[in-house]
């Protein structure tokens, strides 16, 4: 069975060898490679040219004081239509990459050296199926929000599709960028539309802080980015991906790092992922840089469905993927990279557990979701990683929407102490069945779930790279309590006892409260999302045998193929490597790629497919209610009381610091922001009392010396004369001094 | 291209300037918009008949002997980069005037008459070819600036106005005394009194290094206080802040330029060698400046001394580019200046047009004004973006570069080790340490963002309506914004076009200044650099032939 | 003998005129005592007019110093003129006009005219000396009127007590210099400056010759007010009709620079441009002390003519670089020659510091009790801009131009004196004067500010002008001088240029030792 996985994995290798081969060549150094990669037919430009029209057609209709829906209509029209070119895209791709030249940017010459960074796109397999989601979502999203943004028509409307709308665009410009630059500017703009949209209720001082956090967080982040690009023109003389990865110092630093010998390659080269490595960890939140994501759910939730959960932070897996290359050729890059997850993954995940806003448990589990991508690729396995985001994609932006129709029908009521039954209630079914099933989705209960397949390929490369078996364990772990968490919230929320709370934007207190059940585009969106994350199952079985799916398939013909001919040798480099300093974890000196002797692959399913269903099973015990809906276990009968308050008491004081997520943010404010604005205000007292205070002392200086001098202008007559002859004498003396010294004259 | 249009661009403003000071109260207002109107055909002719093919060469170039014992011409002509920043300064006439029309109440001729006689002096400096000339130019704007401020500041406004006119001019006098040493070097080289920059800057270079330092010394005394360079830019946010809402854009849009422009106009070129083995120190002082000035923006509460720091921060970036002393460094820093006063100056107006209603600049008394001005917000935000360095606007570019710069001057760093072409004056850590301006910016700039705009309305308890204006950004308001928002657009969208244009003349600077380097300096180190500071002596022993 | 008659025309016009003065002055009819100062406009004219034709005296160390030097004093002297016009006898014909008989005891009109065309006629006579004797005479010739004049310019005890003050430390310095004069004559045996220099070149200074030389260049001081001998200027300056004041700031400064630069050139530049080093050490102290002293103190003046006071013996000390500096080797170009700067910035300095003072003269204050007095205090001048627009800006354009503000006529002049310092290696001094221009640009913009820019928190008591319409006159034509001079700087500057070209004394054995060891020294001095 191990035979067969290295055999298809050699198979991909000479094939895939051959694609890259056919076209390394025909990539050449050039100031503008444009005519060597091919062009692209111009109307690929719709798919970015659409949503920035949308924009300006709600800014428009801003002005115009637009009181309907039509904003919405627009917006998803431009993103459906988007959608569609991106579909026919991918239908009309023939496996070479090629760009799409809108207008130059950045050009700069020096002697016959040059800077290019133009506004121009690069197509390939990975920015297609990337691209496929990020507008099918938005899409589908949009129309959501057509109906769940229905309350403020009017101007704010308006802001809100022209911030979508602009999101979408920076997103393509992020995935389809042909050049460092031009990811940069998407990765800028879509912080600055999650800025924009997290801080959309500007009313309220808590959604403008956490708008801000998520746009200086994201900045630190980004620092690091703009450096790595920085470092990569400086030492690579390039920013477009056509010529770099065709670059001949790259491939020579692969071929290095193939046998194993980093030492041959420069430091500066082995920065470079290091830096891109602390943009990804920014913008798809994981630790340390996690903490502005469960803060930017103060956002209207379908744009945490979007921006916050399905497309926009999976960029740093993007760009992970992208640069794939580039960390290739560094030692530590990766494994760094594969560790964070697995430590963001466990991390967010105990947060989860302790909470009680059903929103802030699905960004918690979104953050460890991204952990386990982020392990995938430390791992070596893009594909799982890139399968993991699709999936993803589609079943946490389900379950957001899900919450967000609760919230929206409950008045903003997001404690899960306060609902229960929900699903039974009149018009609530579909929200109902949508959740179970994005809920299993998240659990990954085995076979039935798209989930479950993708966690699976990354779990078992856990157990097949050697050395990283520890990763592995503490991944499986992990998705116990994602089963858990997840079904916590099924479990209270939407069965049990019919029970309700209105929210705190439940004003009007003259007639008593009644939730308002969905309208029929929340549920298409729900519907379509569901069936969506069922089939993606399918996905893992397209052609299975070469690529682990149709990810894989995608995957492999891109750059970001680690099954690529140098990669290929580059992960037993790794391996030796990290072999090194392997972590002896409970089973670390399992044979590489066995779990319990059994091949990975299949171990794994099992393992963590046990693993899902007991993890269901503990919360139906702790949180079911009475009878069949909580499988018999469950002893719930009313809303706010269940089994695990008094078990929580136990633990005593653990519970209450993971529902305060561990003190990180308090921590983040101690050790650094406030030490910083300390200083800050030392410099602003620094720049008042000492430099501005030398300034002026200098312009004192004169004045003191004018009040020195001013006795001697005694107004009397003899005051004078006397001080002339002085003054005489003082000055022959000085010259006769100086003869003296001299011995001139 | 020829001369006529440049000496138009100064004429027109001179005698606008006579009219309105003769024209009645009322009338001053139209008229000075008028002639700043007028002075946008010229400046047309100027773009329009200009040969970008050859951007170094300096253009409609003319000449009057004046005083010929002294070497003074009346002499002029464009360059590439001049012609842009003389570009720049003609667009941002018509929106300072129409930025005062109801800011300014009394005594409306002075201020206006003097607003003109400040654009001519400005351009004056940018299309000046003899050295005395651009002197006389550059020390004249302090005039109208001072007065401007005195007369027309807010509470501090004497105080703001005598130092920034002191600090300034004190700095220029050393520069004079620089200048005129090089003046006499080359007199003595050639034997004849010349100012014409062209010569001097042919020969200039030949001054032994001791005698550069000292020159660049004496010449950064006048500009590093301009631009302001850390640690002389104490007087900036004081002038910023008490100057009326005109006077703060100009500052930024164009007077903190002339600094720069004296450094790559001048220091660069005149003192290469020197410049080269001091370039570290520029550098850190610059770095110093960007986190420095960044981190107090950061705890300011009036919002107009927040954004003058912040300009201090950003002109930290443009000398960066200016210290990296190779192309990309100095594309960058030449687009910052054009850059920087869009953004600046926006934020200025923007800042203006709220004080007008609300006649209070503290962020602790006014805020949250979103709900009662989205338009005025929507420009807010769209500035404070620009500011950030948000890609797609008229920022990022020129950071970019002056960042990339500081990386390339250490050629050590790139894999093909590219030579001197790359620079070797500054190296990454300049780099990450100027990055670190990057966060700095947008904690300073959205928190500003967050406490004007955004949150629960906050307004002076005293405050009921603004008086004469509407609630949100009148017509005239709006048109005042929207050139600089279009051109904020443009500069991020096609800095391509700048880029060209300005290509040759950066080459050639570059060249020039580095050929001399491989001969004079093998190799040195920023440290060595820095301990030269002391071992340098006195010039005036080798002054006397 | 004879023959020097050439050479003093333009004086031997102004003593005619002068005695004519005496007559008009007094004459009982309105109308003649009324064209008395036409009789001095006319006669400066002439005088300037022939000055300019005057040959040079190719015998003397500045050849042809005297046409240049008389040219200006006569063209600064018609500015003094209108602005002194009318400054005395106010009372008198005011009785006159009431009908009282013109009593000619009480009149000093004369005198008043009298002593200010013998004073002109003894500077020109100093532009002219080439004797030690000569020159002292002259001088004296200069300073004597002065000191009556002071006396008699009002009717207050201030002007009074300013020129006992002013007599009695004039005699000082007088004194002082003449036993220069007398060392000097006693190292060198001869008083002619040439043959002087001519010594001087062949066997050195001695320590007595030095000495001399040193001591005299003090006394000069006093003329040209600088350290040590600038105790008087204020109380001197202040006690004086502001006319007189504008007087005294051109017309001593003028002689003393004449005066030190004929000493100076009797020891001589080397060929470094240098003078011995015991000389220009001093000379370097005496200008940087000068510069310091006049422009800091000047900065806590609240009287305008005490703070022109300090200005004018700060622009000593700025044009002592001049000397310092030097004529440089032979045929230096203008950049190079300090002499030439001085020459030329005196014209500059005359003209713009007229202008300030004949405003001065030109308004007066109003006091609570009605009475009027003159203005002086710098409150008197707010807003002048608003009520008096001329005047108001012409004291804008001339403190802006003695702040040394590009392009006027002050920036220019500094900027001779600039290069020719750093040219001549002096670029210490240099950076001083720099240094002390930003200081000065402090009081010079308070001038700027008040008259024009500051509304001033209380009600000002609003100038009034004063009766004497003149002054205004002179205001004016100074101010336009400032600007329109910028046109006409070149041929201006040429003439400086040739009249500074110094013909250095050939000495017989040429023996250059003792010279550039000193220049050495000189060095050495600055450093420190």
């Amino acid at each position: 069975m191990i035979n067969t996985t290295f055999l298809t994995n050699t198979l991909a290798m000479l094939q895939d060898g051959h694609a890259v081969d056919t076209h390394a060549p025909a990539v050449s150094h050039a100031v503008s490679q444009a005519s060597e990669v091919g062009t692209g037919p111009k109307w690929i430009l719709l798919i970015i040219g659409l949503p920035m029209l949308t924009t300006l057609l709600c800014g428009l209709y801003a002005m115009l004081g637009n009181k309907t829906k039509l904003p919405a209509w627009t917006t998803v029209a431009g993103a459906g239509i988007a959608f569609i070119a991106t579909l026919v895209m991918y239908m009309s791709f023939d496996g070479t990459p090629y760009t799409v030249h809108a207008f130059d940017w950045i050009q700069i010459h020096f002697g016959e050296k040059s800077m290019v960074a133009n506004f121009s796109f690069y197509i390939d397999t990975l920015t297609i199926y990337w691209m496929l989601f990020v507008t099918g979502l938005a899409t589908l999203i949009a129309l959501y929000a057509s109906e769940y943004m229905s309350h403020d028509l009017g101007t704010s409307y308006c802001r809100f599709f022209g911030a979508f709308g602009l999101f979408v665009f920076s997103m393509a410009c992020l995935v389809m960028g042909d050049n460092l630059l031009m990811l940069y500017l998407g990765w800028e703009g879509v912080g600055l539309c999650s800025y924009l949209l997290i801080g959309y209720f500007y009313k309220k001082p808590e959604a403008v802080a956490a708008a801000k956090k998520a746009f200086i967080v994201n900045r630190i982040g980004d620092l690091g980015l703009a450096l790595g690009v920085y470092l990569t023109f400086v030492h690579f003389g390039t920013l477009e991906y056509a010529v770099l990865f065709s670059d001949p110092t790259l491939l020579g630093y692969i071929e290095s790092a193939k046998v194993g010998n980093f030492e041959a390659i420069p430091a500066i080269a082995q920065w470079i992922p290091l830096l891109f490595m602390v943009g990804a960890f920014g913008k798809s939140a994981q630790f340390p840089l996690y903490v502005w994501l469960p803060d930017a759910m103060e956002g209207p939730t379908p744009v945490s469905a979007l921006i916050h959960a399905a497309t926009m932070v999976t960029a740093g897996v993007y760009l992970i993927a992208r640069t794939y290359p580039v960390f290739l050729t560094s030692e530590h890059a990766l494994p760094i990279v594969a560790w964070v997850g697995t430590i963001t993954a466990l991390l967010s995940a105990t947060i989860a557990m302790a909470q009680f806003d059903i929103k802030r448990i699905m960004a918690y589990s979104t953050v460890s979701q991204l952990g386990y991508m982020f392990a995938g690729l430390g791992l070596l396995t893009t594909t799982g990683a890139a399968f993991h985001v699709l999936t993803h994609a589609f079943f946490k932006a389900l379950l957001f929407l899900a919450c967000g129709a609760v919230m929206h029908g409950f008045a903003g009521q997001l404690d899960l102490r306060k609902l229960s039954g929900v699903a039974w209630m009149k018009g609530w079914g579909i929200v109902g069945v949508t959740m179970l099933v994005g809920c299993m989705n998240l659990a990954g209960l085995p076979y039935i779930t798209s989930g479950f397949y993708s966690k699976d390929m990354i779990l078992a490369e856990a157990f097949i790279t050697p050395g990283y078996a520890m990763i592995g364990w503490i991944l499986v772990f992990t998705a116990i309590l994602t089963a858990y968490y997840t079904f916590r919230v099924y479990f209270r929320v939407f069965v049990g006892p019919e029970h309700a709370e209105p929210g705190d934007e439940h004003h009007d207190d003259d007639h008593e409260f009644h939730p308002h059940p969905p309208g029929w585009a929340i549920n298409t969106v729900l519907i379509t999302l569901a069936c969506a994350s069922m089939l993606a199952i399918s996905l893992a079985y397209i052609d299975k045998a070469e690529h682990h799916g149709w990810a894989g398939s995608m995957i492999s013909q891109s750059t970001a193929s680690f099954h690529s001919p140098y990669a290929e040798a580059a992960h037993h480099a790794h391996i030796e490597h990290t072999e090194m300093h392997a972590v002896d974890g409970p089973v670390g000196h399992a044979a590489p790629g066995t779990v319990f002797g059994m091949d990975a692959h299949t171990g794994m399913i099992i393992v963590s497919g046990l693993g899902a269903i007991f993890g269901v099973l503990v919360a139906a015990f702790f949180h079911g209610p009475k009878g069949w809906q909580g499988l018999f276990l469950g002893g719930r009968t009313e809303a706010a009381k269940c089994r695990m308050d008094s078990v929580a008491k136990r633990f005593g004081p653990i519970p209450k610091m993971a529902e305060n997520k561990w003190y990180v943010d308090e921590i983040y404010m101690a050790i650094l922001v406030t030490p910083l604005r300390i200083i800050s205000h030392i410099f602003h007292w620094i720049d008042k009392l000492l430099i501005d205070g030398l300034v002026n002392l200098f312009g004192f200086l004169p004045r003191l010396l004018a009040w020195i001098l001013k006795p001697s202008q005694s107004g009397v007559l003899q005051g004078y004369a006397v001080s002339m002859a002085g003054g005489v004498t003082i000055l022959l003396l000085v010259v006769f001094v100086i003869i003296l010294q001299g011995g001139a004259a | 291209m020829s001369p006529i249009w440049t000496l138009l661009l100064i004429a027109i403003p001179l005698i606008g300037a006579l009219l309105v000071a003769f024209d009645s109260e009322e009338g001053a207002y139209v008229s000075a918009m008028r002639t700043m109107l007028f002075t946008l055909i010229p400046g047309a002719f100027m773009l329009w008949n200009f040969d970008f093919s050859q951007g170094a060469v300096h253009q409609g170039a003319a000449s009057i002997n004046w005083i010929s014992d002294l070497g003074l011409k009346l002499s002029i002509g464009t360059d590439a980069i001049s012609l842009l920043l003389i570009i720049l300064t003609v667009l941002l006439g018509p929106i300072v005037i129409a930025a005062s029309k109801t800011a300014i109440k009394e005594d409306r001729r002075k201020y206006y008459a003097w607003l003109l006689v400040l654009q001519a002096a400005m351009v004056g400096v940018f299309a000046a070819r003899d050295l005395m000339l651009f002197y006389i130019c550059f020390e004249f704007t302090l005039l109208p600036m001072f007065i401007l401020i005195r007369c027309y500041g807010s509470t501090n406004r004497v105080a703001a106005s005598t130092k920034f006119f002191l600090y300034t001019f004190t700095g220029s006098m050393m520069t004079l005394a620089g200048l005129i040493y090089v003046v006499y070097f080359v007199a003595q080289q050639t034997g004849m009194w010349t100012l014409d920059i062209t010569t001097l800057t042919a020969i200039a270079p030949r001054m032994p290094v001791e005698h550069q330092a000292w020159v660049l010394f004496a010449m950064l005394a006048g500009f590093a206080v301009k631009v302001p360079l850390f640690p002389f830019h104490t007087w900036l946010p004081l002038a910023h802040t008490e100057a009326p809402t005109a006077g703060s854009v100009i500052l930024a849009g164009v007077l903190l330029k002339l600094g720069t422009y004296g450094i790559l106009r001048f220091a660069i070129p005149i003192t290469p060698d020197a410049f080269i083995q001091y370039a570290p120190f520029i550098g850190v002082l610059s770095v110093i400046g960007i986190i420095y000035a960044g981190l107090i923006c950061w705890v300011q509460e009036d919002i107009k001394k927040l954004v003058a720091y912040s300009s201090v921060s950003h002109l930290g970036f443009c000398v960066l580019g200016l210290a990296a002393l190779n192309v990309s460094g100095l594309s960058g820093s030449v687009l910052y200046m054009l850059s920087h006063g869009l953004s600046t100056g926006g934020l200025f107006l923007m800042i203006g047009f709220m004080y007008e209603r609300y006649h209070t600049r503290d962020m602790r008394v006014v805020g949250g004004l979103a709900s009662k001005m989205p338009v005025w917000t929507f420009f807010m935000v769209f500035f404070t973006m620009a500011s950030v360095g948000l890609p797609g606007l008229n920022g990022f570019p020129s950071e970019v570069l002056c960042l990339i710069a500081a990386f390339q001057s250490d050629a050590s760093w790139s894999a093909a080790h590219e030579a001197g072409a790359w620079g070797t004056t500054l190296g990454p850590w300049f780099a990450v340490f100027a990055g670190t301006g990057m966060v700095i910016a947008a904690m300073y700039l959205l928190i500003m963002v967050g406490k004007i705009c955004f949150g629960p309305l906050r307004e002076p308890e005293d405050h009921h309506d603004h008086e004469e204006l509407p609630t949100d950004l009148s017509r005239r308001e709006i048109w005042t914004l929207i050139p600089l928002a279009v051109a904020c657009l443009v500069f991020g969208l096609k800095p391509v076009y700048l880029l060209d244009a300005i290509s040759d003349p950066i080459n050639q600077t570059v060249a020039a200044a580095t050929s001399g380097q491989q001969l004079q300096h093998p190799e040195h180190h920023q440290d060595h650099a820095l301990i030269e500071t002391h071992s340098v002596n006195n010039p005036m022993t080798e002054a006397t032939p | 003998m004879t023959e020097k008659l050439a050479f003093i025309m333009p004086e031997l016009i102004l003593f005619i005129a002068t005695c004519l003065v005496m007559i008009t002055g007094q004459w009982p009819v309105r109308a003649i005592r009324n064209f008395t100062p036409w009789i001095c406009g006319i006669a400066l004219v002439l005088a300037g007019m022939v000055a300019a034709m005057t040959p040079g005296d190719p015998a003397a160390l500045f050849p042809n110093i005297m046409p240049y030097a008389k040219f200006i004093i006569a063209a600064v002297a018609i500015l003094l003129v209108i602005n002194l016009s009318g400054t005395v006898d106010r009372e008198l014909e005011d009785d006159v006009d009431k009908g009282k008989p013109f009593l000619p005891l009480r009149s000093t009109g004369a005198e008043f005219y009298a002593f200010f065309m013998f004073s002109i006629t003894g500077l020109m006579l100093t532009a002219s000396a080439d004797d030690l004797i000569w020159l002292f005479l002259a001088l004296e010739l200069t300073s004597l009127p002065t000191y009556i004049m002071v006396a008699i310019s009002t009717h207050k005890n201030a002007s009074r007590e300013a020129a006992v003050k002013y007599f009695f430390l004039g005699a000082l310095g007088a004194a002082i210099f003449l036993y220069g004069f007398a060392l000097i004559y006693g190292a060198a045996g001869s008083t002619n400056l040439s043959e002087i220099a001519v010594h001087f070149a062949d066997n050195g200074l001695g320590t007595i010759g030095l000495a001399g030389v040193l001591i005299a260049l003090l006394g000069m001081s006093f003329k040209i007010a600088a350290i040590p001998m600038h105790f008087y200027t204020p109380d001197v300056y202040q006690g004086a009709a502001s006319p007189v004041s504008a007087m005294l700031a051109f017309v001593p400064k003028t002689a003393g620079f004449l005066a030190i630069i004929a000493i100076t050139a009797t020891v001589g530049w080397n060929e470094f441009g240098r003078l011995p080093a015991t000389v220009e050490s001093m000379l370097w102290i005496m200008a940087a002390l000068t510069m310091f002293v006049g422009n800091t103190l000047a900065l806590l003046q609240s009287s305008v003519k005490r703070m022109l006071a300090y200005s004018s013996i700060a622009h000593s000390g700025y044009m002592l670089v001049g000397i310092l500096a030097g004529p440089g080797p032979d045929g230096a170009p203008f950049y190079r020659n300090g002499i030439a700067a001085i020459l030329f910035y005196l014209l500059c300095y005359g003209v713009m510091t007229i202008g300030v003072f004949a405003v001065l003269g030109a308004i007066e204050k109003r006091n609570a009790d009605g009475t009027t007095s003159e203005a002086d205090d710098i409150e008197d001048l707010r807003g002048l801009c608003k009520t008096h627009p001329v005047l108001g800006w012409t004291v804008v354009v001339c403190s802006l131009s003695m702040l040394g503000f590009p392009p006027l006529l002050g920036f220019i002049g500094k900027l001779g004196l600039f290069s020719a310092g750093v040219s001549a290696g002096q670029i210490p001094i240099v950076i001083i004067l720099g240094l002390n221009s930003a200081i000065a640009a402090v009081y010079y913009l308070r001038l700027v500010a008040v008259a024009y820019l500051d509304k001033g928190d209380k009600p000002a008591t609003v100038a009034t002008l004063s009766p004497y319409a003149s002054r205004r006159l002179a205001g004016v034509c100074s101010a336009a001088g400032v600007v329109l001079l910028l046109i006409v700087a070149q041929p201006l500057i040429e003439g400086a240029h040739k009249a500074a070209d110094f013909n250095a004394p050939v000495p017989h054995q040429t023996d250059h030792t003792q010279q550039d060891q000193p220049a050495e020294h000189a060095l050495a001095d600055h450093e420190e």
